[in-house]
């Protein structure tokens, strides 16, 4: 498994702090609690990875940081997001509209649904100058070129005037990525960017968006279920399992010395490309019905070493200078 | 483009043909139009001349033949009832009905699609409650008892308007408005839901991360994607509007092709008839064709393959 | 947190912060009322059968027997009226109200039976449209075209002209020309239905067309066709009473909602409770069948589960 090792260690200031995050559904049949407590900080130029399978919460997160969350069933019932240490959930729209495609940037999962299907490609790149830089027309035209070029979309003075429907998925995608770049921001979070893609092009969009982030030293959230993402791409990860971090480390370190039970159901289940009859290790049991979690700790149940005392909910506890975990058992397993 | 405007052409084509040889069948069914023209005491050999000389001798695929092509040259026949041309009398009228219809949608459309919009973009709050009861109301109530209720209190009651009758706007106002009752109750809930399925696309979603302000989202994304379907929406309802206008003109006594097809059908005057239901149905497909025409310009997806 | 971010929460898709449970607990309560919304619906119609079928027993009078000392004698709150005729009479002197209860009879027939000859024509057609394709259904895709540009008031009329005005006959004709709304939507289900996987492995197995049409196609569609039934309702009802009000519906004396308005606009000027009443009826029946239809297409819409 290749491993970040060629990407370079981050500045350690903090550029996003999320602390105790708490994100409910309220739907006629009961309240989903999508994100229950969630904290964790990511600092500049870092590639923090959000891994978690669906329904863990990750993309509510991701929408919660951009101030997107589903109306009129979600909410955010409590929590703070201290984004360059100013809240922005106490911000007004109006600010926030400024903050976001400008600050933060966001590259959605699906391209093709991404794309107002009558609109040229090259007008909804330019879409971010018009309303963030406030240029004028004739300098957008070649500030859009230009970001095209960085994306490597071939020819981008023609496929301008293209509409999204003449585009392959991953040109569509580098137009997403173009248009999350194209004003610099300081934060981009990426969620699932190449679920939505072919095997071949995914391989393409990744090493693009590891160019981009090496050259513009860019801070990134990536949020995916792909652990061989993560490896490749990130500095630290966090797990989310039902709306809580189990566990928080360096890549590294993770992939080494997985503390949390599910942390290590996960990465046992990944081929290890070994030769013969090998049987792919699951974790046992289902993901609990998103209207009831289980009390306390939300794996209890499928937990190998569950016990009396999980059925209260665990602390997060550091096991090192940075690696944290949420697990009563931690030390012994 | 140019295929997809080509084959509607053709569907169109086959549509209104389709519609001549339904007219054709139905009247043949009706009636005979040979005891209807003469009177009861005509003797046989007076039946048979008039039967030879309508050519109602012929084998049936053969009248219809004749008859497609007389009716593609606007020719419909006398009318039974009045001795002139049948397609002369629908289209003195024609301009009433016009005038009333337009009137009325242009009523509806003001009222009801800027209500839709906005009862989409506020949805759940109370002026989509009350906008949408409303709608539901419009659409329950039957028009011509509005037509009468309006009757009642607006000319019998207050005296503002005439009751019926052809004119300026003062008496083309009550009939417009009971049309543009249903019109604007079905545009009205149309448009919301048309709209509200634009709302919940990833791109307006898209948009918004991009940091668009909401106003220009809902311009630019939400309007401009939602605005060919609200175009069906209206164009349908136009296309209707001329046939249903039947009763509106009949209660307020209004001369358009409405009061003029009821009397033909009491009277049996099937040329007539057969004008109205062509021509009604023709100006039905053609709105529909320019629609789609509009559609397929402004599409890209459709435009530029 | 306690705040409240009013502006906030008006924007569509900034975030929402709440109060609280206490706020969405009422949230959640608002959103089971609007789950009441169809028992207003339900009683109306409700209210409507047992019109029809209790009719004898509701009403205070005799619909059709007539009393011309007594006619046009106002509802009860005027003056000259009583409580004998709760609704007035008409010009003949018979009750208003109880004319209107047997009028129900009426629409609850031409309601129901309109919709279920239509709606079975069209679903048929649709399905055959649907699941063969190609010719066929390019061929009753023109048919619904056509018939779609007929004004289907006049071909309404003209039919009832020729054949003569009766219950049996507005029937047939309303399945004649309303057959159309059913045929565009099943063809559509019907088609996405004969692409998926377990048709195919009927037709691979041998099963014949009739029983694939019949065993697995229709049941799906057959949710679909409900809610546009219980829609159309309404629209039956207007229909007949429109045909009514011409002189082409159910000959009198019968009652029935459309005729009374007819009789009514005669005496508007000074006898206004004869067209007010009939048309109220009507009014508060079709929006029963209208609320009814709408919330059942809620229900079974599947992207509903989607949205709270």
């Amino acid at each position: 498994m290749v491993l970040n090792s060629e990407l370079r260690t981050p500045n350690s200031e903090l550029i996003l702090e999320v602390k105790d995050l708490q994100i409910h559904f309220f739907t006629d049949r009961g309240v989903i609690r999508a994100v229950e407590g969630v904290d964790f900080s990511v600092r500049k130029q870092e590639v923090w990875g959000l891994v978690g399978e669906s329904a863990s919460g990750k993309s509510v997160i991701g929408q919660a940081l951009i101030g997107v969350v589903a109306r009129p069933a979600g909410r955010i019932v409590s929590g703070e997001i201290f984004f360059k240490g100013e809240d922005i959930l106490e911000k007004s729209p109006k600010e926030i509209e400024k903050i976001r495609g400008n600050q933060i940037a966001f590259i959605p999962q699906d391209p093709t649904t991404a794309l107002n299907p009558l609109l040229q490609i090259g007008f909804q790149i330019g879409e971010a100058f018009k309303y963030h830089r406030g240029l004028r027309t004739s300098s957008i035209a070649e500030e859009i070129v230009k970001v095209m070029k960085v994306v490597n979309i071939p020819s981008p003075e023609q496929r301008v005037n293209d509409y999204p429907h003449q585009l392959s998925g991953g040109l569509k995608q580098r137009v997403i990525i173009a248009t999350a770049l194209s004003c610099q921001p300081d934060l981009l979070i990426a969620d699932e960017p190449t679920s939505a893609l072919d095997v071949t092009i995914q391989i393409q969009i990744i090493k693009l968006i590891r160019e981009i982030q090496d050259r513009f030293q860019m801070t990134m959230i990536l949020i995916t279920h792909n652990l061989g993402l993560v490896a490749k791409m990130c500095h630290r990860v966090a797990v989310l399992y039902c709306g809580r971090i189990v566990e928080e480390a360096p890549v590294k370190g993770l992939f080494k010395d997985p503390k949390h039970p599910y942390s290590r159901g996960l990465l046992a289940s990944l081929p290890k490309g070994e030769k013969g009859n090998v049987e792919l290790y699951t974790i046992p049991g289902q993901l609990p019905n998103p209207l009831y979690h289980p009390p306390g700790c939300h794996f209890s149940p499928r937990c190998p070493y569950a016990s009396d005392k999980c059925q209260e909910i665990p602390p997060m506890e550091w096991s090192s200078e940075d690696h944290r975990v949420r697990c009563w058992r931690w030390k012994e397993i | 483009m140019g295929s997809y405007i080509i084959r509607r052409l053709l569907q169109s084509l086959i549509v209104i043909l389709g519609v001549i040889i339904i007219t054709f069948l139905i009247s043949r069914v009706l009636g005979d139009p040979v005891a209807l023209l003469l009177p009861p005491e005509a003797t046989p050999e007076q039946r048979a001349f008039l039967t030879k000389d309508l050519g109602l001798d012929r084998p049936l695929y053969v009248q219809l033949l004749v008859y497609v092509g007389k009716v593609l040259k606007g020719d419909f026949g006398q009318s039974f009832r009045h001795q002139e041309p049948a397609m002369k009398l629908l289209m003195e009228r024609v301009p009433a009905s016009l005038y009333l219809s337009l009137v009325a949608t242009f009523i509806s459309i003001i009222i009801a699609i800027p209500l839709g919009i906005i009862s989409a973009i506020k949805r759940g709050t109370i002026f989509d409650q009350i906008g949408m009861s409303l709608a539901l109301l419009g659409q329950s109530i039957p028009a011509f008892w509005a037509g009468i209720m309006l009757i009642l209190l607006f000319a019998v009651q207050l005296g503002w308007f005439p009751p019926s009758g052809y004119g300026g706007p003062k008496h083309v106002i009550l009939p417009a408005v009971t049309l543009a009752l249903f019109f604007s109750a079905a545009t009205a809930r149309l448009t919301r839901s048309s709209v509200l399925d634009v709302l919940d696309m990833d791109y307006v979603r898209y948009a918004r991360l991009k940091g668009v302000p909401e106003f220009v989202v809902i311009m630019r994304h939400v309007l401009r994607n939602a605005f060919i379907t609200i175009l069906n929406i209206v164009a349908l309802q136009l296309g209707l509007l001329l046939g249903g206008a039947v009763i509106t003109e009949f209660i307020f006594s209004w001369p358009g092709i409405g009061r003029l097809s009821l009397d033909a059908i009491y009277n049996r005057d099937f040329p007539v008839i057969q004008a109205t239901v062509v021509v009604a149905a023709s100006f039905f497909v053609c709105i529909n064709l320019l629609v789609d025409i509009i559609y397929s310009a402004t599409d890209p997806r459709v435009s530029r393959k | 947190m306690g705040r409240d971010l009013g502006e906030l929460r008006k924007d569509l898709s900034i975030i929402d912060v709440g109060k609280g449970t206490a706020r969405d607990e009422r949230i959640l309560k608002l959103k089971k009322q609007f789950r009441r919304i169809p028992k207003a619906a339900a009683l109306i119609i409700l209210l409507l059968l047992v019109c029809a079928i209790f009719s004898p027993l509701i009403a205070p009078h005799d619909p059709i027997e007539q009393n011309l000392p007594n006619a046009l004698k106002p509802p009860f709150w005027q003056k000259g009226g009583s409580f004998t005729y709760v609704l007035g009479t008409d010009n003949l002197g018979r009750d208003i109200l109880s004319r209107i209860i047997y009028g129900a009879r009426i629409s609850v027939i031409v309601g129901f039976a309109g919709v279920l000859v239509s709606g079975m024509m069209g679903t048929f057609l649709g399905v055959v449209a649907g699941y063969f394709g190609g010719k066929i259904d390019s061929v009753i895709m023109r048919l619904t075209d056509i018939m779609l540009s007929l004004p289907y008031i006049l071909i309404a009329i003209a039919i009832i002209g020729a054949i003569g005005p009766s219950l049996t006959n507005i029937i047939i004709v309303l399945g004649i020309t309303q057959w159309v709304g059913y045929t565009r939507i099943i063809r559509f289900e019907a088609m996405t239905l004969s692409k998926s996987e377990f048709i195919e492995m009927a037709v691979i197995s041998g099963t014949r067309w009739w029983r694939i049409l019949l065993v697995h196609i229709l049941p799906n569609v057959l949710n679909s066709a409900v809610v546009l039934g219980t829609l159309d309702v309404g629209k039956m009802i207007i229909f007949e009473a429109a045909l009514s009000f011409l002189g082409l519906g159910v000959k009198p004396p019968t009652a029935s909602w459309g005729g009374m308005l007819a009789d009514g606009r005669v005496y508007l000027t000074f006898a206004w409770w004869l067209a007010t009443f009939p048309g109220i009826a009507i009014a508060i029946t079709v929006l029963g069948g209208n609320l009814l239809g709408d919330w059942l297409r809620d229900e079974l819409d599947p992207r509903h589960q989607l949205k709270a």
